[in-house]
């Protein structure tokens, strides 16, 4: 029996090749999407897991809050790490500390090559650090490597990089010009999915190397640069070390001597694994992703499936006139209704099969392009887990099913009486369901379609957006601890002196972008004893004229006052607001008081107020700001950890080429690198960019399956009225009135479909648009984006119906009526 | 063999109700070669599909073997198509994707008839009715005639006690229609199975041996040759 079905769906399968074709393509395509999503998602979920003991490792994290302030930082004080190993040795095995100089670019050198690069993966850690994470060495052992100051361990990559083919362990990498390391270790390649990239380690005690002046460097408890992981011992529940914590943030935390009043601290722990997904903070390692579009991603792939599923059970369906008579003979036969159903759900299972083993091949032929999409290498082996397989299938009968049963059921319902004498059976109920799923299946291309529209438009927005400064001339420079910061006015000198340049200045930080930073900055009107915390970055002169930025009131700093440094500070207009005032000129001479980190207290007085720029990227309002001199000794020159040059429209080339022979002139040790602004500034934005780009893939897809379906369905109903065409025709009809009989129909669907999905998308928009304080004017936007789309996927129906419509009006009506 | 009293069948359309039949009296024996013969829209292919099981009564009785068919659900009808009833129908109503093989063995995979004793049967089938050549042939490589004896031979192959025929050889020429009714007589005398069918012809009618006329769906004459 079994046999007779698979050779009747095989045959039936090759006799309608267009509808099996259709049917079998839109599965594929759907379950490929599908396949696509799942990997990238099981990907983005798997981050970390791969250390053996990931179910044990925690970071822990501090909240530090005043009155008007609150900080979420990943990163913790030196002594956290080994005080919580000392004070529960019950609850923690082993804890490791990261730390990388509070810097993101790192200069190695090996001098006997005379080679060197910049390297943002490196930190100091603890010797535990190969007992905790699933590293593995390839050159020396776990308990070694980091066993003594200035030791490194440099990962495979890195090793052929920097010696070629030669032997490194033993040999020197110097970092910085300071320290000397000993390479002892060589280590596999950190896996991708990981919160964290590791290229470079160096034992955490070589740190009173680089801090030999000041060895009680680590005693601060407000000072929190290190990132803090424990191994929690096996059975341990992090909650419950979690509730023993306030004894460690009692007598270390506040006992410090340097605690500002009023400020709580507390801790918590994060499971490592939960890290890329689900922690924001300040100071992360890396930029991690949000479970939010994963789950939007998700929803797509389902979406896409259910697409491709209505596809499959409208063309059987509508196609069951074609199986009716099939159907009443084998139950004069003596078939039970039930053996029909299996017989046309097994058929069913065998499109799926075959539809998943094409999507599979669809998979291994896009994965490469959908990586470079989402910006992730992915890939797929069929044998890497035991469950890939079953799973696999399990998804085909569930496809199979949730596609097949209704066309089963609906089948199977035959009655021979009916169908055996001739006459059309053509359910109402099922051409009206058939409609319903049609109007479905447009909805959703529609809400992907708008969704694509909406978030393309925004990013659109963001992107041309005045930002209240020039981003477009600017390039940037990484100066930070080095020796350009060091002699930066000897540097800005030489570098002015071509013509190309028309400016140049130092900043803190990069103005636009997502990082910025608050200080204890107060304004004397407030009181002293305030500890509000305000937005304050320090540049050099001349930030005014390289950005363009509006000045309107006052002055810049300026070389003629030379007390600048000391004692003048910039304001921007939202600072006014804050200190209520309403005219810019009033305040000119407002007193403000610094709170640098050495101690003791600076008072600065507004020389000039600033016009409103995002000093912060679109993702954050505008907040009120300060802006004040680098002082031109040693440390505070380190507050210039970027230079930004204003170069002259036209070819950059020469002047790039200019900036790069000053640099060396002034900073042998490191490579030059430069960004230009704009470019750096749209980086805030990649994931924006990569919703909007798989969006516009995914809506292209959904699209695509529909219209496939529409074009089985208009194929289909076309052959069905080939009879009433004909009469028609000959009554008169033109070939535009048949046209239009055969798309009425799907079209009255299709305005249906934008009438539901319209109110829809346009609270998805509202809600997603939300999470921008800079949109786009919704309320003028949105008509015409439902308009544009609902006209744009009209087009493709009719396009699509038209194909068969006109097929259908051309024949000859004689033929037409005579085959009836 | 069949027992039908007073057998109502209607359809009600609005205010109306349109009789098919109506109170249809109908004794037929074991052995018996029986044609329905009366104009179109007379009832006759409601009247076969009623004793087929395909269709119900809305009102009257009726005995298969003597049990009330009235009472049958669904599967206990399809237990008696696979046993007692073979089917013929004017537009042959073959499986277009199966061959002529296997549209024959078919009724028996229903029947879960072993896999070496289906083969003789189909075997026997095919020698039988002389289209052994054709066996590996899809339909529609075969005449009317050639796919109404595959049609037959399908009724055949589950021994039926009874087979209906609607219209056997309404879409066949005469060559033909007399080889069918050849074939029907012979199955009737030797093997004594039980033949109903509808035609419109006399000379089809009359390889039967009784004639039921059928008119606005009652019956007008039985047997109405017999009296000549």
């Amino acid at each position: 029996m079994f046999k007779n079905y698979i050779k009747i769906a095989i045959r039936n399968l090759l006799k309608n090749k267009a509808y099996s074709l259709i049917n079998i393509l839109g599965l594929s395509i759907g379950l490929a999407t599908s396949l696509l999503i799942l990997l990238y998602v099981v990907n983005e979920w798997s981050y970390d897991l791969f250390h053996s003991k990931s179910e044990r490792l925690f970071r822990v994290v501090q909240t530090m809050e005043s009155e008007t302030n609150v900080e979420e930082d990943a990163t913790t004080p030196f002594l956290l790490g080994p005080v919580l190993d000392a004070e529960f040795p019950d609850l923690i095995e082993k804890s490791v500390r990261f730390y990388n100089l509070q810097e993101n670019s790192h200069t190695f050198r090996n001098k006997q090559k005379g080679v060197s690069f910049k390297e943002s993966n490196f930190y100091f850690v603890d010797s535990t650090f190969f007992s905790v994470f699933s590293a593995e060495l390839l050159r020396g052992s776990p308990t070694e490597v980091l066993k003594n100051p200035g030791s490194l361990v440099i990962s495979e990559e890195l090793s052929e990089k920097y010696f070629g083919n030669e032997d490194p362990v033993g040999k020197i990498l110097n970092y910085k010009g300071v320290i000397d390391f000993t390479v002892t270790g060589v280590m596999k390649p950190w896996p991708d999915r990981s919160h964290m990239e590791v290229d470079l380690i160096a034992s955490f005690s070589s740190l009173n190397q680089i801090y030999s002046a000041d060895q009680e460097y680590d005693q601060n408890w407000l000072w929190n640069p290190i990132w803090t992981y424990l191994l929690l011992e096996e059975g341990i529940d992090a909650t419950d070390l979690e509730a023993q914590l306030s004894a460690v943030e009692e007598n270390y935390f506040y006992a410090y001597s340097g605690w500002p009043v009023g400020e709580t601290i507390s801790l918590s722990l994060q499971p490592i694994s939960d890290i890329h997904l689900y922690s924001d903070l300040n100071q992360e390692m890396e930029v991690n992703s949000s479970d939010l579009y994963l789950y939007i991603l998700l929803v797509v792939a389902g979406f896409i499936l259910i697409i491709a599923c209505i596809n499959f059970m409208n063309l059987s369906t509508a196609r069951s006139l074609e199986r009716s008579r099939e159907v009443g003979m084998r139950k004069v036969l003596g078939g039970y209704r039930k053996q029909l159903f299996y017989q046309f759900i097994g058929e069913s299972f065998l499109i799926c099969l075959i539809a998943i083993v094409i999507g599979l091949l669809l998979v291994f032929a896009s994965l490469p392009y959908f990586g470079e999409m989402v910006g992730i290498e992915l890939s797929l082996n069929l044998f890497s887990h035991f469950a890939i397989i079953p799973g696999l299938l399990l998804l085909t009968v569930f496809v199979g099913l949730f596609a097949g049963s209704y066309p089963a059921i609906y089948l199977s319902s035959f009655e021979p009486v009916d169908v055996l004498k001739g006459s059309a059976v053509q359910g109402k109920k099922s051409a009206l369901f058939r409609k319903m799923l049609v109007t479905f299946q447009f909805t959703l291309s529609i809400v992907l379609i708008i969704g694509t529209a909406v978030i393309y438009k925004q990013i659109q927005f963001i992107q041309n957006k005045d930002l209240g400064f020039d981003e477009s001339s600017v390039v940037l420079l990484p100066t930070k601890q080095n020796l350009v910061a060091w002699e930066f006015e000897t540097f800005k000198e030489k570098v002015l002196s071509f013509s190309q340049i028309e400016s140049i200045t130092g900043l803190s930080k990069i103005i636009g972008s997502e990082k910025q930073e608050n200080y204890h900055v107060v304004p004397e009107k407030f009181g002293e004893s305030n500890d509000e915390l305000n937005l304050a970055f320090h540049t050099t002169h001349d930030l005014v004229e390289t950005f363009d930025l509006k000045l309107i009131a006052g002055r810049s700093f300026s070389k003629d006052f030379a007390t600048d440094a000391e004692q003048a500070v910039l304001i921007n207009r939202k600072m006014l607001e804050k200190l209520e005032l309403n005219n810019p000129d009033e305040a000119l001479g407002e007193v403000f008081y610094f709170y640098p980190k050495d101690g003791g207290r600076k008072a600065k007085s507004v020389i000039g107020v600033l016009e409103d720029f995002n000093y912060a990227s679109l993702k954050k309002e505008i907040e009120p700001l300060t802006i004040s001199l680098v002082e031109g000794t040693i440390p505070f020159l380190g507050y210039i950890e970027h230079t930004a040059v204003e170069i002259a429209p036209g070819n950059p080339k020469e002047a790039l080429a200019h900036i790069e022979k000053v640099w060396k002139e002034v900073n042998p040790i490191d490579p030059f690198e430069f960004q230009f602004l704009d470019d750096r500034l749209a980086q805030i934005y990649e994931t924006e960019k990569t919703m909007s780009t798989l969006s516009l893939a995914f809506s292209i897809l959904c699209i695509l399956i529909a219209s496939l379906g529409l074009l089985g369905l208009a194929s289909y109903s076309a052959q069905l009225k080939e009879k009433e065409i004909g009469i028609r025709k000959s009554l008169g009809a033109s070939v535009t009135d048949i046209v239009k009989l055969l798309s009425k129909d799907f079209l009255t669907l299709i305005a249906i479909a934008n009438l539901i999905a319209w109110p829809l998308t346009y609270i998805i928009a509202q809600n997603w648009l939300e999470n921008f304080p800079y949109r786009f004017d919704i309320t003028f936007t949105l008509p015409i984006i439902f308009i544009g789309s609902g006209i744009f996927i009209m087009i493709i129906a009719l396009a699509t119906i038209s194909y068969h419509a006109l097929k259908a009006a051309l024949v000859n009506p004689v033929d037409a009526i005579q085959n009836n | 063999m069949i027992k039908l009293r007073n057998i109502d069948r209607y359809i009600d359309k609005r205010l109306q109700r349109n009789f098919i039949l109506k109170g249809i009296d109908l004794d037929i024996a074991e052995g018996d070669f029986i044609s329905i013969m009366g104009p179109s829209g007379a009832g006759k292919s409601t009247l076969l599909n009623i004793i087929g099981f395909l269709d119900d009564a809305n009102e009257g009785e009726y005995y298969f073997l003597d049990e009330p068919v009235h009472g049958l659900n669904e599967k206990q009808k399809s237990e008696y198509h696979r046993s007692y009833i073979g089917f013929v129908f004017q537009a042959y109503h073959l499986i277009d994707e199966l061959t002529v093989y296997e549209n024959i063995e078919m009724p028996l995979l229903y029947r879960k008839v072993k896999g070496s004793q289906r083969k003789s049967m189909v075997a026997d089938m095919l020698d039988r009715f002389n289209i052994v050549a054709k066996k590996d042939l899809f339909p529609n490589q075969l005449s009317g005639g050639q796919q109404q004896l595959v049609g037959v031979a399908r009724a055949l192959i589950g021994s039926p006690k009874l087979i209906l025929a609607d219209e056997p050889t309404g879409n066949l020429h005469s060559d033909q229609s007399k080889e069918i009714m050849e074939t029907f007589k012979k199955l009737n005398k030797e093997d004594g199975v039980t033949i109903i069918q509808v035609t419109h012809s006399d000379e089809m009618a009359s390889y039967g041996d009784r004639i039921i006329n059928l008119q606005d769906g009652a019956v007008t004459e039985n047997n109405p040759y017999e009296e000549e």
